[in-house]
């Protein structure tokens, strides 16, 4: 498996108060990674360390396969495009100053593509207006560009749609999803508004009091967030060759339990299994959703 | 490195404060050499050209001091020091790279001074009096004065990473340090013996007594150092063209360079940034 970054037990402690807890993160590449955790759990310090604006108590992470005591994990950056908690403008200066700006920062050899960044984050029509006039939307969208003026690889957003009204929220969504699949960029978003992260994560990773308590992809999640019937059963081999002759959803869980996915009608579904002479001993309704999975998880609830 | 210079000079370019400190410069030359004139005038003195050129200096530090807190304060509160450090940046090349963005301003601000001075006091007031060795000589010492300046000022905003505090502390120490050289100045002027009037068998008698001001000794040499080592101390002193040994000056200037930047450097690499 081909990470882009991997942390390895970080701990960040603030004189009493643990930040990371031993905090174990794995970014595949092209992935949309989706940091979930309430306020304080240690989303953003995480991200401070991995920039290089903070150093970890203990532990260690690896960029691009550069472990974080080499002396090359400073250029690796380079790969790197990030906003942490607020995007880096200088207010005084347009959207297109700003790009300049960042264009000579990263070394960028002429101020091609400028108009194509400015357009990509709909900011074309700005003009002379200075950054600290826009709106948060802009401001946010504008950061996101700047990030992007070195061509990333990895994309780094802190918190991207704090703030942000509806329309502002789609927009950075819509632009993070293009960025993902036309220009292939790995990126790591934290935030935590689970409804929105769940329209655009691949895999997820549950941040709580520092640790990552579950690393989860986003098929995986669905799954366990699907209408779920949980049958115990005696006979469990009939039952999975009834299932998938059938091509019914299921997951074997132990070797009494079965969960069967989908929306069924459940007389008729029991109905259909005792014509098959197979016999449910006792049955569970279930249905998930993420901020049920994420309060069970935090909660100390197993979901697995 | 060589980014970032590209960079911060083009923010330069396009910053309000430069241009501010820009028209400055060019309008106190203006507006010493008015005044200047208007004296010559009035009351026919003779004004020497070369202490026109020598006067900034008395009153740079406060300037460096503002443009140092301003300029480099929105890179933390615009969160640039961030993306620096993000985009793989080098604390040591960030530190030094605003280190040089200041210096060479607030050179480029004495520069720009001296220019004005030369192209129109020299036509009004005639050339200098003093041999132009002379007179490099004390400008060389305030160009490395101005860089001792500037490597104060950025350790302290480099260092605070709040804009208003960088300001309040940077300028307020700019004062601090031109009153305490004033009045250093002042101690180490009075003369060693006054002249004080006695009444003696009913006649006034003028008698030669010692200054209980005046300062000796250990106390002496101290104030005396410290002066030396203060850029404001040096930039009065050679003003003032008072220097006891002026070209031990620029040793201090280089030894306050040294210790700041290396100490503000390790500083900013231990640093833990927002």
């Amino acid at each position: 498996m081909e990470y882009v970054l991997e942390t390895n037990n970080l701990e960040k402690k603030y004189k009493d108060f643990r930040a990371l807890n031993h905090a174990n993160i794995h970014i595949e590449k092209g992935a949309i990674y989706g940091l979930i955790g309430k306020n304080g759990a240690g989303k953003t310090t995480l991200i401070r360390i991995i920039c290089g604006l903070q150093k970890p108590t203990n532990g260690s992470y690896i960029i691009y396969g550069v472990d974080s005591s080499n002396d090359n994990i400073a250029s690796v950056r380079k790969r790197m495009g990030a906003i942490i908690e607020t995007p880096s403008i200088y207010g005084e200066m347009t959207a297109r100053d700003n790009l300049i700006e960042q264009y000579k920062l990263v070394g960028m050899p002429s101020l091609h593509g400028i108009d194509e960044l400015l357009k990509l984050v709909r900011l074309e029509n700005t003009g002379k207006k200075k950054a600290k006039n826009f709106s948060l939307g802009m401001k946010q969208r504008l950061g996101i560009a700047i990030a992007l003026a070195s061509n990333p690889d990895f994309l780094i957003l802190d918190e991207p749609i704090n703030g942000l009204d509806p329309q502002g929220i789609i927009e950075i969504r819509e632009l993070i999803l293009k960025l993902n699949k036309e220009k292939r960029i790995t990126i790591l978003i934290s935030s935590h508004y689970l409804d929105e992260l769940s329209k655009i994560a691949t895999y997820y990773g549950f941040l709580d009091n520092g640790a990552i308590i579950k690393e989860i992809s986003s098929e995986e999640l669905i799954k366990k967030m699907e209408h779920k019937i949980e049958l115990k059963v005696n006979n469990q081999k009939e039952f999975v060759k009834y299932f998938e002759e059938n091509k019914i959803s299921y997951e074997v869980v132990d070797s009494k339990t079965i969960n069967v996915y989908g929306k069924y009608n459940l007389s008729k579904f029991i109905n259909e299994l005792s014509k098959k002479n197979l016999i449910v001993d006792e049955l569970h309704e279930q249905e998930e959703s993420l901020e049920n999975y994420y309060m069970n998880l935090i909660g100390g609830g197993n979901n697995d | 490195m060589i980014k970032l210079l590209n960079a911060g000079f083009t923010r330069l370019r396009k910053n309000k404060l430069f241009w501010l400190l820009t028209i400055f410069s060019i309008g106190l030359a203006l507006f010493m050499i008015y005044t200047q004139f208007s004296d010559m005038k009035k009351y026919k003195e003779v004004i020497e050209v070369e202490q026109l050129m020598l006067n900034y200096s008395t009153v740079i530090g406060i300037v460096i001091a503002i443009f140092t807190s301003l300029f480099l304060g929105v890179e933390y509160s615009d969160g640039a020091i961030r993306n620096k450090i993000s985009i793989g940046h080098k604390r040591i090349n960030i530190y030094l790279s605003n280190l040089i963005i200041v210096t060479i301003t607030s050179l480029f601000s004495y520069f720009l001074f001296l220019g004005m001075v030369v192209s129109i006091g020299i036509p009004l007031f005639g050339g200098i009096t003093i041999s132009l060795s002379k007179l490099l000589m004390l400008l060389g010492c305030i160009f490395v004065t101005v860089i001792a300046y500037s490597s104060i000022f950025t350790f302290i905003a480099m260092i605070i990473s709040n804009k208003t505090i960088t300001a309040i502390v940077t300028i307020m120490l700019a004062f601090g340090m031109m009153f305490y050289s004033l009045m250093a100045f002042d101690r180490l002027s009075q003369p060693e013996y006054i002249d004080t009037m006695i009444m003696k068998d009913g006649v006034q008698e003028i008698i030669n007594t010692k200054n209980n001001h005046y300062l000796e000794g250990e106390k002496r040499k101290l104030i005396q150092l410290s002066i030396d080592i203060i850029p404001a101390g040096q930039m009065f002193q050679i003003a003032g063209r008072t220097v006891p040994n002026l070209s031990v000056l620029p040793l201090y200037s280089l030894g306050v360079i040294v210790a700041f930047t290396v100490t503000g450097m390790a500083s900013f690499k231990k640093k833990e940034l927002k």
